[in-house]
């Protein structure tokens, strides 16, 4: 009866490996969801974009700083009344190695700078008229700001617009990091 | 019978899970009956032929691998997404990235704690312990929009399941019967400007069916702009070419429709337990064959 024994055994090793192996990380990595949080700790993505003097411009330029991320457009409502306080948040933490950077989506150059004019707008826009941060960010909506760390990690995804008090409950964790 | 058939079998059965990867019958009930039956022949026909053990212990492993796959192993999915997207999967874990550049490079798989996995572009399997990925090529269209006076226009796809909502890149993945004939079709707004437009992608084969409007055989994208209401608006349906841009009720829209590659991941045995088993089979044949000559 020994053989048998040792085949049964052999067996089920084998059916035990196959299952483990197959399927214990199974749901085991990341969660499978859809939206900016999808892409918090992934590498933050860089695509070319353009300045809103007509300069080439990249996110790149910033890796090193706790970079806050926004998508918007002219035509969106809740970006317009975001704004403010993201340029609040840019001038109180801009020393403490903190930038933000509003990447318009779809627009034109012309659109943007009027419209980061008429609001008193100084930090940092990209005008990204393929779209491609848009697409690449998994935004559900306009506006969607992520924060990435200085190390180009992306640490928090919002979908949606901010409070002041909101945007300083997110950035300060992270701010003695940077 | 003796042990070999029922073995041969089994192992054939479980290959043709590697040849054949997309195939729903491989996690269907009556697939994993079909080994198990297999597998108690071989046992059962043990009792006469004592010396193919071997044989069927490698010929078990394989069935046991080939059951696992079909019974726990997800059904076969194809992941479609416009260029730069990240998709994360459950199975196999990890993130799926789509490549930005034009022409397209290959998409890669990224796992937390694990090297990346390419998969190569063209259809050539790519092996990933118990998965096999592969691309396939699909038409997807680059849409550029701008108003009347030429500014450019933000684009949204507030409906799509594919792509996000702020991709210019239409991926086509519904389709629609029209006039006896499938097509691809897909839809896109216009925010700024209040417009909700449908498109139905025409491809080389089908603008063949438009020969008598036209002899230019490049594809082309039918668009049907309405407003707020949902209603077409006057002037608002116009066919551009790839390349070509359209005035279209106060908007100008300009498609280029391209290849791109889509991923499809099947479930597949797990390789090293299926090597294993038919290492012990090639052994027991050797044996076999051994013996038969002392």
């Amino acid at each position: 009866m020994r053989r048998p024994v040792l085949i049964f055994w052999l067996a089920a090793l084998a059916l035990g490996a196959t299952l483990y192996f197959n399927y214990a990380g199974a749901g085991g990595g990341s969660q499978h969801t859809i939206g900016p949080t999808s892409l918090v700790g992934n590498p933050a993505q860089s695509f070319q974009a353009q300045s809103l003097s007509g300069a080439t411009a990249s996110l790149q330029a910033y890796q090193g700083k706790l970079v806050i991320l926004n998508l918007w457009a002219s035509w969106c409502p809740p970006c317009r009344a975001e704004m403010p306080d993201l340029q609040r948040l840019y001038n109180t933490y801009k020393n403490r190695n903190l930038v933000v950077v509003g990447v318009n989506q779809g627009e034109s150059i012309q659109q943007a700078r009027a419209f980061a004019t008429a609001l008193g707008i100084h930090f940092p826009i990209l005008v990204d008229q393929a779209q491609a941060y848009g697409r690449v960010y998994a935004a559900l909506g306009m506006p969607t700001t992520f924060i990435i760390r200085p190390d180009g990690i992306v640490a928090r995804g919002f979908d949606g617009a901010l409070t002041y008090d909101q945007m300083v409950a997110a950035v300060r964790p992270l701010l003695g990091k940077s | 019978m003796n042990v070999l058939i029922p073995a041969v079998l089994c192992i054939l059965f479980v290959l043709a899970q590697f040849v054949y990867p997309q195939t729903h019958w491989f996690h269907h009930g009556s697939y994993a009956a079909l080994l198990l039956a297999l597998i108690a022949i071989q046992w059962w026909q043990l009792r006469r032929h004592r010396h193919e053990v071997l044989a069927a212990c490698g010929a078990t492993l394989i069935g046991i691998a080939g059951l696992a796959s079909s019974l726990f192993g997800p059904e076969t999915q194809t992941i479609v997404a416009g260029p730069g997207q990240v998709v994360p999967l459950t199975e196999p874990s990890g993130v799926l990235q789509f490549p930005v550049s034009q022409p397209p490079t290959a998409p890669v798989l990224r796992r937390q704690g694990r090297s990346d996995v390419t998969v190569v572009l063209g259809g050539r399997r790519t092996f990933l312990a118990n998965y096999i990925l592969w691309t396939q090529s699909r038409t997807a269209a680059y849409i550029q929009a701008f108003d009347a006076a030429g500014a450019h226009l933000t684009l949204t796809q507030p409906q799509s399941t594919n792509a996000s909502f702020l991709s210019p890149i239409l991926l086509f993945g519904e389709s629609k019967t029209f006039q006896n004939q499938n097509l691809a079709v897909d839809s896109f707004s216009l925010p700024a400007v209040h417009r909700n437009i449908n498109a139905v992608l025409f491809t080389a084969d089908a603008i063949g069916t438009l020969q008598k409007i036209s002899s230019d055989p490049r594809p082309g994208i039918l668009f049907a702009v309405s407003g707020d209401r949902g209603r077409t608006l006057p002037g608002g349906i116009g066919m551009a070419r790839t390349g070509d841009t359209i005035a279209l009720a106060g908007v100008r829209l300009r498609p280029v429709i391209e290849d791109f590659p889509t991923v499809v991941i099947a479930s597949a045995p797990y390789l090293p337990v299926t090597v294993l088993g038919l290492l012990l089979f090639a052994v027991a044949g050797v044996k076999n064959q051994y013996r038969s000559r002392t």
